[in-house]
C-alpha cells in the first residue's frame, strides 16, 4: 500500500528522491574526498614504520611544518630512540597538475622502503645529476600524466628523471612523486629544513616517555603516534567541517523538499485519510503509514545518492588533478552514513505531516474538498494573480521558499565570504604605492618563495625605482588558530600600509607591530610581550589598515620572520614600485622574461589572477549549484503540483479561449515568483548569517566578508534562472493540457 | 432558409477509444439559427455534451464538419482565439477561479483580446450589472451563492460579446428556484442581445422554456420539437423521421432503445 501510495504521483517521487539524492551524493562524494585524505595523512604517519612523528608545534598543517635538520642529530642521541629518518612533504606544479605531492626522504632510510617499486629501481644512493635529478613517481600519477621510466618531469623550474615507479597501494602516495630530501627541500624553498622526523624506538613501551622527554627538550616541537597523526592535524579538521557543513546545506534543503512532498500527499488524501478512519484504522496506523511512505521515499533517495555519489567519484579520478585527493575506495561506513542520513531526513521530514494525518478529525476529513485558498486568497487584496495562486497552499509555498531561500542563502553567504577574501588580498598590496606584485611562479599562495638575491636583481631592470621583498606565514598565537605573521623591512616602503595608531612603529629585530584585531583578541596592550613559536616579541605599536585579515595578525622585521618561519634569504611575495605607472605591463613582461622562477602581477589584478581565489570562486560556485540543484527539484516538485491541482481549472481557462502561451506564461511566472520570494530571503538570512559570522572573533580576524550588488544581482539572476528552469516543465505541461480532458479531470 | 444559421453540421461524427470504440456522436446533421434559444435532450451518454464540445471548438470531430458564425472549424487555425471571440461556455459546476474576484473573473476571457485593464474593468462592470451583480462585483467565488455563481459564469461567457453561448448543464448543481432565475436570466439575454444560446440539459422543465428542443439518443438526434406545435403535427413529423419508419416497421434501429421504451414509442406513434 505504501508503495503503490508513492506511485500515485510519479513525477513527484521521482523529484523528490532527485533531491534527496543529490544531498546524499554530496555527502558521500565529498565524504569520500576527506576520508582519503585522512587515509593519506595516515599513510605519511604509519605507513612508513615509525612509532613517532615529531613535526613542528602549532603548525596548521604538517605541510607549513619546518624544524631544522640539526635536531635529528640530537633526536637521534636520546635514549630509547633506536633510529631517526626525515620527511619533507611539499607541494609543487606541473603541467596539468596544479597541486603536486611531492615527498622528500632520505633514500638509505627506512622510511623510504614502503615506496615498493614496480618498475625501474629506487631512488639511486648517490646524487646523480646526469639527464635530471632522480626521482621515483606513483603508479596512479604515471598513468595520469602517461609517463614511464626514463621519461623526464619538470617540477618549478627543475628537471627531473623518472628511475622508478612505485606503488603503496595508498592513493595519497600513489598520486605523487618521491624525490631525495636535497631535492625535495630545494623544491620547497627551505633548505636545510624538513617537515617531520620519524622516529622509531627500541621498544614500543616506550612511547609515551619519550613522546614526554622530546617536549620537554624542544617546546617548539610536538610529538604524536604515528597513528594518531591524522586525527591530530588541525587541517583535517578544517576540511571535515567544511564537508559536513556543505552536506548539511544539502541536507537541510533536502529535508524540506520531502518535508513539502509528504504533506501534499497527506493533503490530496484527507478524504481518503478520514475514511480510513472512519473504517476503524487507528491514529497510530495512519501515523504509520505517513512515516513508511516518507521512509521509503528517502531509502530511494539514499541509495540513488548513493550510486551518484559513487559515479562523481569515479569520473574525478581520472583527473590528474584530483589525483592523491580521492580513494578509490568508498568506505562502507560512508555509505551507511549517506543512507542513514537519507533516513533520518525521512524520519523528521515525515514526522510533521504524519502527525497532521493523524490528527485529522475522519468526519471532517471526509467532507474535505480540496483547498479552495478562500480566506488566505481573500486577506490579499493586492498582488497580482501569480502571487494569489501561490497563496492557495501557504505551506507549501512556504516550504519551498525555505528550500529556495537556504540554497540562495549559502549562495550569498559563500559568495560573499569569497568576495571579502579577493577584496582584501587585493588591499593588502593596494597601499604604499606598490605597482607590481611579484611571487613565485607557479606557486601557491602559502607555499611562495622567493631568493632574496632575486628581488636585488630586478632592482636593476629599468622602469623599476624599487623592489621590496616581504615574508608572510601563518600561526597560531594564544587562543587564535590563525595568526598571520607579516616580515618587513622596518625601514622600507612597503611597511607603510600599516598605520600605527598606538605606541611607535617598528625600528629593530625582537620588536612586533599588533594588529588592532589581534590586540584585542589576544588582550595585548602596547609595552607587554608575545611569544610567538618559542621567541619572545615587544609589542611596539597597534596598527590599524581597515583590512581585517591584517588586523588579525603582527608585523615584524623581514629578518625575524625568515628566523621564525626558517627561511633565511627567502621572502614571499616582492612588491615594485615603478617609475612610470604607465608602463607597468612592459616591465611586467620584462621581469617575467628575465625570471622565469618569478610571476608577476598588475597590483589591480593580483587577487583576480589568483589561483587560489579562482579555486576559491569556482568551489563557492559549486556549492551553490549543489544547493540549486536540490532547490530546483523541490521547485520543480511544487509547480508539477500546483498545475495538478488546477487540471480543471486550466481546463476551464482554455475553453474561454486562452492560448497555449498565455497558460504557460501565468505557470512560469507563479514559478519565477515563487523563487524570487525564496532568492529575496535567501540574500536577507545571507546577510543575517554574515553578521552572525562577523561577530564571531576567529572569523572577524580573518576574512570581513563583503556583499557587493553584484553578489546579490548574481543570485537575483540565478533565482530567475531557477524559476524559470523550474517551473518550465511544469508550464508546458499545463498548456498541453487538452481542454476536454482537462475538464472532465476529478 | 427563413434565418441566416449560425451554427451547422453535416455528418458529424466522434469516436472514443481505440479498441472498443464508443461512437459519442454518430452522423449528426443540424442547422441553428441566429438568435435561436435551443436545447438538446437526452439521457447520459447520449452525446450531447460531445455535440457542445464540436460546435465549441473544444474537441476535433473524427469525420464530418462544423460551421460556426460561416466558419469550417476543420479551416480554423487559431483555435483559441476563435474560442474566446465566437463562443462562450457556461459550464455545470461554475467553474470559476476561486481566488479570483467576480470581475476578475469576467474578465479572465478578456485577456488577451481587449488590451488596456481599463477596458477590460468597465466591460466585466457592465457585465455583471447586466447579471444582476452590481453588489457582488469584489466578492470571492466563495463568498457567493450557487445562483450568483452562475451568473458570475454567464457574464464570463458573454465577455468578449460572442455570436454563440455553449451552456452545458447550467442549472445541474442549483435548486430549482435558482435554476429558473438562472434561466430566465438566459432567455432575457436571448431577447435583448440577441446571442444564440445552446443549452445542453436533461431536465424537461428547463428544456420547455427554450424554443427548440433536440432529443439526442446513442449519438443521433432522434427527434426534434419546436415549443408550440401542436402535437400532432410533431407527432407526424415524428411518424416521417427514419426512426419513426423503423419503428412503425417493428425495427428498432437505436441499439440502446428498451424493449419496454419501443413498445412505447410504438404505440404512441400507431395512435392518432
Amino acid at each position: 500500500m505504501i508503495l503503490k501510495n508513492l506511485f500515485r504521483r510519479k513525477t513527484r517521487t521521482l523529484l523528490t528522491v532527485l533531491g534527496v539524492s543529490i544531498g546524499v551524493a554530496a555527502i558521500v562524494a565529498l565524504g569520500a574526498m576527506s576520508e582519503s585524505l585522512q587515509r593519506g595523512y595516515g599513510a605519511l604517519g604509519s605507513g612508513s614504520g615509525a612509532d613517532l612523528l615529531v613535526a613542528q608545534a602549532e603548525s596548521v598543517d604538517i605541510a607549513f611544518s619546518a624544524i631544522d635538520e640539526e635536531i635529528g642529530a640530537a633526536l637521534a642521541g636520546m635514549s630509547g630512540v633506536r633510529e631517526v629518518d626525515r620527511m619533507v612533504y611539499t607541494f609543487s606544479s606541473t603541467a596539468g597538475v596544479p597541486y603536486f605531492i611531492v615527498f622528500g626522504y632520505q633514500p638509505d632510510g627506512f622510511a623510504i622502503e614502503h615506496f615498493r617499486i614496480v618498475a625501474g629501481e629506487g631512488l639511486p644512493e648517490r646524487p646523480v645529476r646526469r639527464g635530471g635529478r632522480p626521482l621515483i613517481l606513483g603508479q596512479a600519477m604515471a598513468d595520469d600524466l602517461d609517463k614511464e621510466v626514463g621519461d623526464t618531469l619538470r617540477l618549478y623550474d627543475i628537471t627531473f628523471r623518472i628511475v622508478g615507479i612505485y606503488e603503496t597501494g595508498e592513493p595519497f602516495e600513489d598520486g605523487a612523486a618521491v624525490v631525495s630530501l636535497e631535492d625535495a627541500q630545494a623544491l620547497s624553498g627551505h633548505p636545510r629544513q624538513v617537515n617531520a622526523f620519524l622516529l622509531k624506538l627500541r621498544t614500543t613501551d616506550d612511547v609515551e616517555r619519550v613522546q614526554q622527554r622530546i617536549e620537554q627538550r624542544f617546546e617548539d616541537l610536538t610529538v604524536t603516534r604515528s597513528s594518531n597523526f591524522a586525527q591530530e592535524q588541525e587541517a583535517m579538521l578544517y576540511i571535515a567541517a567544511f564537508t559536513w557543513s556543505i552536506s548539511l546545506i544539502a541536507v537541510v534543503i533536502g529535508g524540506v523538499v520531502v518535508m513539502n512532498t509528504m504533506l501534499m500527499s497527506v493533503f490530496e488524501r484527507t478524504n481518503e485519510i478520514g475514511t480510513l478512519r472512519a473504517l476503524g484504522w487507528r491514529r497510530r496506523q495512519i501515523l504509520a503509514m505517513v512515516m513508511g511512505e516518507s521512509i521509503l521515499l528517502n531509502g530511494l533517495g539514499g541509495v540513488t545518492g548513493v550510486g551518484i555519489g559513487i559515479a562523481v567519484v569515479e569520473l574525478l579520478e581520472g583527473v590528474p588533478a584530483m589525483n592523491g585527493l580521492l580513494a578509490t575506495i568508498i568506505p562502507p561506513a560512508l555509505i551507511a552514513q549517506g543512507i542513514g542520513v537519507a533516513l533520518v531526513l525521512g524520519l523528521l521530514g515525515g514526522a510533521y505531516p504524519a502527525w497532521r494525518a493523524s490528527r485529522l478529525a475522519p468526519a471532517e476529513a471526509m467532507r474535505y474538498e480540496g483547498s479552495s485558498g478562500g480566506s488566505a486568497a481573500q486577506r490579499l487584496k493586492v498582488g497580482g494573480t501569480a502571487l494569489r495562486n501561490l497563496m492557495r497552499q501557504p505551506t507549501r509555498t512556504l516550504l519551498t521558499v525555505t528550500g529556495i531561500g537556504l540554497a540562495m542563502m549559502a549562495m550569498v553567504s559563500i559568495g560573499a565570504m569569497t568576495e571579502g577574501m579577493i577584496k582584501e588580498l587585493a588591499d593588502v598590496f593596494g597601499g604604499s604605492g606598490i605597482h607590481l606584485i611579484g611571487m613565485q611562479a607557479d606557486a601557491s599562495i602559502d607555499l611562495s618563495t622567493i631568493d632574496v638575491r632575486t628581488v636585488r636583481r630586478i632592482q636593476d631592470v629599468p622602469g623599476v625605482e624599487a623592489a621590496e621583498g616581504f615574508l608572510t606565514g601563518y600561526t597560531a598565537v594564544g587562543d587564535l588558530p590563525f595568526f598571520v605573521v607579516f616580515g618587513y623591512q622596518p625601514h622600507g616602503f612597503a611597511i607603510q600600509d600599516f598605520q600605527v595608531v598606538e605606541g611607535a612603529p617598528l625600528t629593530a629585530n625582537r620588536q612586533l607591530l599588533l594588529g588592532r584585531v589581534a590586540a584585542e583578541n589576544l588582550d595585548k596592550e602596547v609595552g607587554q610581550t608575545l611569544r610567538i613559536f618559542d621567541t619572545s616579541f615587544r609589542i611596539v605599536g597597534i596598527y590599524e589598515t581597515g583590512i581585517p585579515f591584517e588586523e588579525g595578525g603582527g608585523v615584524v622585521s623581514l629578518r625575524d620572520a625568515q628566523a621564525l618561519f626558517g627561511q633565511p634569504h627567502k621572502i614571499s611575495f616582492l612588491g615594485i614600485r615603478l617609475e612610470d605607472p604607465a608602463l607597468a605591463e612592459a616591465v611586467r613582461q620584462e621581469i617575467e622574461r628575465r625570471f622565469p622562477e618569478v610571476s608577476v602581477s598588475l597590483v589591480s589584478e593580483f587577487a583576480e589572477d589568483n589561483a587560489e581565489m579562482q579555486l576559491m570562486r569556482s568551489s563557492s560556485w559549486g556549492i551553490a549549484l549543489l544547493a540549486l540543484l536540490v532547490g530546483g527539484a523541490g521547485m520543480m516538485n511544487t509547480m508539477v503540483m500546483s498545475v495538478f491541482e488546477r487540471t480543471r481549472e486550466i481546463g476551464v481557462l482554455r475553453s474561454l479561449g486562452w492560448s497555449k502561451g498565455r497558460v504557460l506564461g501565468m505557470i512560469l511566472r507563479e514559478s519565477v515568483g515563487l523563487s524570487l520570494l525564496g532568492g529575496a530571503a535567501g540574500i536577507v538570512a545571507g546577510i543575517v548569517a554574515i553578521f552572525l559570522l562577523n561577530r564571531n572573533p576567529i572569523m572577524a580576524g580573518f576574512v570581513e566578508s563583503r556583499f557587493s550588488l553584484s553578489l546579490f544581482l548574481q543570485t537575483a539572476a540565478t533565482a530567475l534562472v531557477l524559476g524559470a528552469i523550474g517551473g518550465m516543465y511544469p508550464a508546458w505541461r499545463a498548456s498541453r493540457l487538452r481542454p476536454v480532458e482537462a475538464l472532465r479531470y476529478e | 432558409m427563413e434565418k441566416e444559421s449560425i451554427v451547422e453540421t453535416r455528418d458529424l461524427v466522434k469516436v472514443y477509444g481505440d479498441g472498443a470504440q464508443v461512437r459519442a456522436l454518430d452522423g449528426v446533421n443540424l442547422s441553428i439559427a441566429r438568435g435561436e434559444l435551443i436545447s438538446v435532450m437526452g439521457p447520459s451518454g447520449s452525446g450531447k455534451s460531445t455535440l457542445l464540445n464540436m460546435i465549441g471548438a473544444l474537441d476535433l470531430p473524427s469525420s464530418g464538419q462544423v460551421w460556426v458564425n460561416g466558419q469550417d472549424l476543420g479551416q480554423v487555425r487559431a483555435l483559441d482565439s476563435f474560442r474566446a471571440r465566437t463562443v462562450g461556455f457556461i459550464f455545470q459546476l461554475h467553474n470559476l477561479i476561486p481566488t479570483l474576484t467576480a470581475r476578475e473573473n469576467v474578465e479572465v476571457p478578456m485577456m488577451g483580446q481587449i488590451a488596456g485593464r481599463g477596458a477590460r474593468r468597465r466591460r466585466a462592470e457592465e457585465l455583471l450589472e447586466l447579471v444582476g451583480l452590481a453588489d457582488r462585483m469584489e466578492h470571492l467565488p466563495s463568498q457567493l451563492s450557487g445562483g450568483q455563481r452562475q451568473r458570475v459564469a454567464i457574464a464570463r461567457a458573454l465577455a468578449n460579446q460572442p455570436a454563440l453561448v455553449l451552456a452545458d448543464e447550467p442549472t445541474g448543481d442549483l435548486d430549482s428556484q435558482s435554476g429558473g432565475e438562472v434561466l430566465e436570466l438566459m432567455q432575457q439575454l436571448n431577447q435583448e442581445l440577441g446571442t444564440t444560446f445552446v443549452v445542453v440539459t436533461h431536465d424537461p422543465a428547463v428544456a420547455r422554456q427554450t424554443a427548440r428542443i433536440l432529443n439526442m439518443h446513442d449519438g443521433q438526434i432522434v427527434h426534434e420539437h419546436t415549443v408550440g406545435t401542436p402535437f400532432e403535427e410533431d407527432l407526424a413529423a415524428f411518424r416521417r423521421s427514419g426512426l419513426g419508419k423503423a419503428l412503425v416497421a417493428g425495427e428498432n434501429p437505436l441499439p440502446r432503445l428498451g424493449p419496454n421504451e419501443q413498445t412505447a414509442l410504438q404505440r404512441l406513434l400507431a395512435s392518432g
